[in-house]
């Protein structure tokens, strides 16, 4: 208690001293903060932008991922209906929706591109995957949108389209029949994900499934849980539930699909192999996006340079300032020394007062930064809006800095050890004076 | 001078002091230049790699930029030979080379996925990207190498495709008709640039030329010159040369083609035994007269989109960079001066005035300011060019991410200009964090500044 | 003969309804053969108002086997087109090269027109892919026809329906149009220029219309067809593919 009023009446005694090594701490400090919230905020971002994608987990059929790039329609889920509610019954699950991907050509005033569809649910895809907010034009898919479609803004600009036109999508059913599906353009989107974006459409799970002949299936489910942290574990209790489904009865021949199909096997001899598959098979967003997710552990690197060539400045001109402190004072140690102070209390006193800087410099530091990092927090920065043409992975074009508690007691704990240490040599060195030395120290 | 003498005498009597000031400045200068060093050399890689892949113009035939998205074989550059003689002839330009780019289906096994293909002459397109570095395994096309290709490395991954193997490529000639090449692959290539890398083959152009029907033919000519700032001179200077003279194509007479609502007749006058005459169809040529060319600015303004966002942020970064070292450096000169109040009270006691006070600091700052500042840059800049010949390893999954060609490795770049201005933001701050607490001890009193402790 | 006795069915019992079937049964019956050969032009008009003509001489067996070689123009003569039941080749001269057609490649136009290589290798019995349905009758051009409404049997059938006017007399297709899934009309071919073989009567030629790819047109003009010829045994066969 001593120790630490006397500490205090020496940081008051000189304050012009005092408020200048206050000072280099807060700034070094703030900054240290305001890098550390951005470069949280950015890879914040870009996980959430992954885990929004994706979902936390994702069903298929057997056999479907190997197959994914080719955006196979006949490697489906059946039984779709039974699946859901088994899964919406399942402890842990917060959320599922299903959706039929699939790939053709999306034509238009004469024109085609290749084209990425999706048939979705249109609000659980939007609570999932928050679409309804990236609609720059028209209005998002409401269940009652028979035969509508939202497309990608860069094919929208690539081929004139408007609101109110009709896009035609040419396509092959599940089973391999040529089909054209005719939308209305309700909405026109900026989906972050190129490959909506540069040539595709969303429409709903109930056309797609109707167009594709898939009924009560689909290609995809996706399923979220409370912590996309917990997702493998999510995996584990839904493959568990989903293992007790019973396969349809009559289930001699696999090969005939549950459902109703537009025409019976026949007298064409060979049966007609069903679209569907018994089974499934899981994985987790990590797992869809290790791609993405080594980008964020590049992006750190680059980071890190930077954030280390600041924090040694920070922390040097902290040094600095408190060798400073001390080395200009060594003539008053010389008379507290002659004054019967032994080296030991020297060393404390100075100890103490480089504390009780600290302590002052980084809470001022921290807040300053915390500051300045909160209204990074609401305010972003944007960049470029044909993002999407030039890079691979769905990504924001507005970044937000991430302030969070534990950033600023660790560094409201750094600034306070890097006084104290910075304080030390100094102090040390002091305490080792010869009384006489010190007094004709000038 | 005498002003100078005394500053340097004032820097030296307290060694520890001046160590301490110095010092402070110069590290923060060196945080600064590396930094900046960095960044530097991040913008240049990246610029760099986007010149590599395209060269510093591009060349094509009137009406191909449009088309470009599905890579026309029909819109070519016809007298190729005596066109690229014409352009390695011209002043300022240093390199030249021809190119087919076509798309199709590669097939190889059961696999099959549609590919970019690229007839290039080896040897002028390897001086222009850089291409024999970049193989991976194998080795890289050579000019005998008749009906041998290099595919990318994602390409090979995908289609298990190995050194040796025997490719498909089906696609179809300038004049439309289906056909397919078997290549032989000599060589599996990382370039960093994804179009290559996930979908491309490369072939010798004469292999391109003779498959497709395009003798003495290209779809593009990429012209580098001395220096890629220059490009659109480069670019105007060649239009100019080669645009001289040309006429527009007369266009070829129509074929007679039945009206369209002309109806066949139902019924046949006695079954048909005539057989049918050789038509005279005149078809379109795939060569077209006239060229336009494009920067690789212009071809790549997206990316530079991108990169201004980049760009942006690093200013962000460099501007918090200055305000701490600019922290450091004031954080220094203010104590230095005012833990010698009791100094400048003798100096006053001995008759200083305060002009000369202020002078003698102000001196002092300025000497302080100039060593600190030196130090600084050559500490930073040595750094810098350490750095700037080893680089940093940034992972393997990156080139998958984006777009844009980059490279594995960062490279810092220490650019002189850089050094000098930060020598002058040193210096400028010193004096400036100096002024002051000078002046402050200049209007001090002598008996106060006496008794300071 | 069997024309005869379906007419004679016709006139003598004019209330026995004849079914849709029987009409695509008869039709099927007038234009399988045993062998054809014959000489074609192919005159195709691309979207974008470019003609190409092609010349092609082609000999068939049944419904399963074709052999069609293209003889003009210059740049593309001595390419070969084999079907062997449900495989496709091409032999490609400017190259040497065989190649099978599978997946992806099926789908693309053949030499450009409006017919896809999936189309080639359809089949002429079209009772085993479809069932039909006599819809109406309506005049086509001056010609009584038979409307008659195709539904695909099995889902993996391209088409899913089709819709064929033939004529009432000489059982003679005049026009189609191809559906997909969806009903939406992919594509349109008209027949004309019939003429008399023998027995039977035989369309020479064939307007196709592929209406997702624009307004272009193929027109196939077939000339000095000959039926159930003798064919050179191990013509159809894969040894014969490069000729």
């Amino acid at each position: 208690m001593n120790s630490l009023k006397l500490a205090i009446r020496g940081v008051m005694r000189n304050k012009r001293r005092s408020l200048i090594t206050v000072s280099a701490i807060a700034i070094a400090m703030a900054t240290i903060v305001v890098i550390n919230s951005f470069i949280a905020g950015t890879d914040k971002q870009i996980n959430d932008k992954a885990v929004e994608t994706t979902g936390h987990l994702q069903l298929y059929a057997p056999g479907y991922y190997d197959e994914r790039r080719t955006l196979p329609t006949d490697i489906a889920i059946g039984h779709l209906n039974r699946v859901m509610e088994t899964l919406r019954a399942t402890e842990g699950v917060t959320d599922v929706t299903a959706q039929i991907i699939f790939g053709g050509l999306s034509t238009f005033g004469g024109q085609e591109m290749g084209g990425y569809f999706v048939g979705l649910e249109p609000e659980a895809a939007d609570r999932i995957e928050n679409l309804a907010g990236r609609v720059t034009e028209g209005r998002y898919l409401t269940d009652s949108d028979a035969d509508c479609c939202v497309v990608g803004y860069h094919m929208a600009e690539l081929l004139g389209m408007k609101l109110g036109d009709v896009l035609t999508v040419v396509t092959r059913t599940a089973y391999g029949a040529l089909t054209a599906i005719d939308l209305t353009i309700v909405g026109i989107a900026a989906t972050m994900n190129p490959l909506i974006d540069e040539g595709g459409a969303l429409m709903l799970l109930s056309d797609a499934q109707r167009y594709l002949e898939l009924p009560d299936a689909a290609t995809t489910v996706i399923v979220n849980g409370e912590d996309p942290l917990q997702s493998p574990a999510l995996k584990e209790k839904v493959l568990a539930a989903l293992a007790d489904i019973a396969p349809p009865k009559g289930g001699g021949d696999a090969a005939v699909a549950s459902a109703t199909e537009p025409a019976a096997a026949g007298d064409s001899g060979e049966p007609v192999e069903s679209p569907t598959r018994e089974g499934f098979e899981a994985y987790t967003w990590q797992e869809l996006n290790q791609v993405m997710l080594d980008m964020i552990q590049m992006r750190q690197k680059m980071m890190d340079i930077i954030r280390a060539i600041m924090i040694v400045l920070a922390m040097a001109m902290i040094a600095n300032t408190m060798l400073t402190n001390v080395f200009e004072r060594t003539r008053e140690i010389g008379v507290l020394m002659a004054m019967g102070a032994k080296g030991r209390r020297i060393l404390t006193l100075f100890i103490g007062e480089a504390a009780v800087l600290g302590v002052i410099g980084s809470i001022i530091g921290v807040a300053f930064g915390a500051a300045i990092g909160l209204f990074l927090q609401n305010v972003g920065v944007t960049i470029g809006d044909q993002l999407t043409s030039v890079v691979n992975i769905p990504m924001d074009n507005v970044f937000y800095a991430l302030v969070t508690p534990g950033m600023l007691a660790q560094a409201f704990a750094s600034g306070i050890i890097v006084s104290v240490i910075a304080g030390l040599y100094p102090a040390v060195k002091a305490a080792r004076m010869q009384p006489t030395q010190a007094l004709r120290f000038l | 001078m005498n002003n100078l003498k005394l500053a340097i005498r004032g820097v030296t009597r307290n060694k520890r002091r001046t160590l301490i000031t110095a010092g402070a400045i110069a590290l923060a200068l060196t945080a600064m230049i590396v930094m900046n060093a960095f960044m530097d050399g991040s913008t240049k890689q990246t610029e760099d790699k986007v010149i590599e892949s395209t060269g510093h113009v591009e060349l094509y035939a009137t009406g191909y930029y449009d088309k470009m998205r599905t890579f026309p074989t029909d819109i070519a550059i016809g007298d190729l030979d005596k066109t690229m003689v014409e352009i390695r002839g011209m002043d300022g330009v240093t390199d030249a080379t021809a190119r087919i780019t076509f798309g199709g289906l590669t097939v190889h096994g059961n696999d099959e996925i549609a590919g970019l293909f690229m007839g290039i002459e080896p040897e002028s397109a390897d001086r222009v990207h850089h291409f024999a570095d970049q193989v991976q395994t194998g080795r890289y096309l050579t000019p005998d190498d008749r009906d041998a290709c290099n595919v990318g490395y994602r390409m090979a991954e995908l289609l298990h495709i190995e050194v040796g193997d025997t490719l498909t490529v089906v696609t179809q000639t300038a004049y439309g008709a289906l056909t397919a090449v078997d290549l032989t692959v000599v060589g599996i290539l990382a370039t960093l640039n994804p179009m290559i890398d996930e979908a491309g083959v490369l072939l010798r152009l004469a292999d391109a030329q003779r498959h497709l029907e395009l003798p003495d033919a290209a779809t593009s000519i990429i012209v580098n010159g001395e220096d890629p700032g220059k490009a659109e001179k480069l670019r105007d200077d060649l239009l100019a040369t080669l645009n001289a003279g040309v006429k527009p194509e007369p266009k070829p007479t129509e074929s007679v083609a039945p009206a369209d609502d002309e109806e066949v007749p139902l019924f046949a006058e006695g079954a048909p035994t005539g057989g049918f005459a050789v038509p005279k169809e005149q078809v379109e040529a795939p060569t077209k007269a006239g060229f336009e060319g494009y920067t690789w600015y212009q071809l790549n303004y997206l990316i530079f989109e991108l990169l201004d966002f980049k760009n942006q942020i690093m200013d962000i970064i460099r501007a918090i960079m200055v305000i701490l070292a600019a922290a450091m450096i004031v954080n220094t000169m203010l104590t230095n001066v005012f833990e010698r109040t009791r100094e400048i009270g003798v100096l006053m006691a001995m008759g200083a005035k305060g002009r000369q006070i202020l002078g003698i600091f102000l001196g002092e700052a300025t000497t302080l300011g100039a060593i600190g500042s030196l130090a600084g840059v050559i500490l930073g800049g040595a750094f810098g060019l350490v750095l700037q010949n080893v680089g940093i390893d940034l992972g393997d999954q990156f080139t998958t991410l984006i777009k844009i060609p980059m490279d594995r490795v960062l490279y810092a770049l220490v650019r002189p200009m850089m050094l000098i201005n930060a020598f002058g933001l040193g210096l400028f701050i010193s004096i400036l964090a100096g002024l002051y607490p000078a002046a402050k001890a200049a209007r001090m009193q002598p008996t106060k500044a006496l008794r300071y402790n | 003969m069997r024309r005869l006795i379906f007419l004679a069915l016709l006139i003598a019992v004019p209330a026995l309804a004849i079914t849709a079937e029987e009409i695509i049964q008869a039709v099927d019956d007038n234009m399988v053969y045993d062998t054809l050969t014959a000489v074609a032009k192919m005159e195709i008009v691309t979207p974008e108002g470019d003609t190409r003509t092609k010349l092609m001489t082609i000999i068939a067996r049944g419904s399963d086997d074709a052999l069609i070689e293209v003889t003009y123009p210059q740049r593309e003569a001595g390419t070969r087109q084999l079907r062997l039941g449900d495989e496709l080749w091409l032999y490609i001269p400017a190259e040497d090269k065989e190649l099978k057609l599978t997946g992806n490649m099926l789908r693309r136009s053949m030499l450009g027109s409006d017919f896809s290589y999936e189309d080639m290798m359809s089949r002429h019995e079209l009772l085993d892919d479809y069932s039909a349905e006599l819809e109406s009758t309506e005049d086509y051009r001056g010609r009584s026809c038979y409307v008659i409404l195709l539904t695909a049997k099995r889902p993996d059938v391209t088409y899913r329906t089709r819709k064929v006017w033939i004529d009432v007399k000489l059982l003679v297709p005049l026009k189609q149009e191809l559906y997909a899934a969806s009903g939406t009309l992919l594509k349109e071919s008209t027949m004309g220029g019939i003429a008399q073989y023998g027995d039977r009567w035989y369309p020479t030629v064939m307007v196709m219309r592929d209406l997702v790819r624009g307004s272009g047109k193929t027109t196939v003009t077939m000339s000095n067809l000959s039926f159930d010829v003798t064919i050179p045994a191990g013509t159809f066969s894969k040894s014969n593919l490069r000729g």
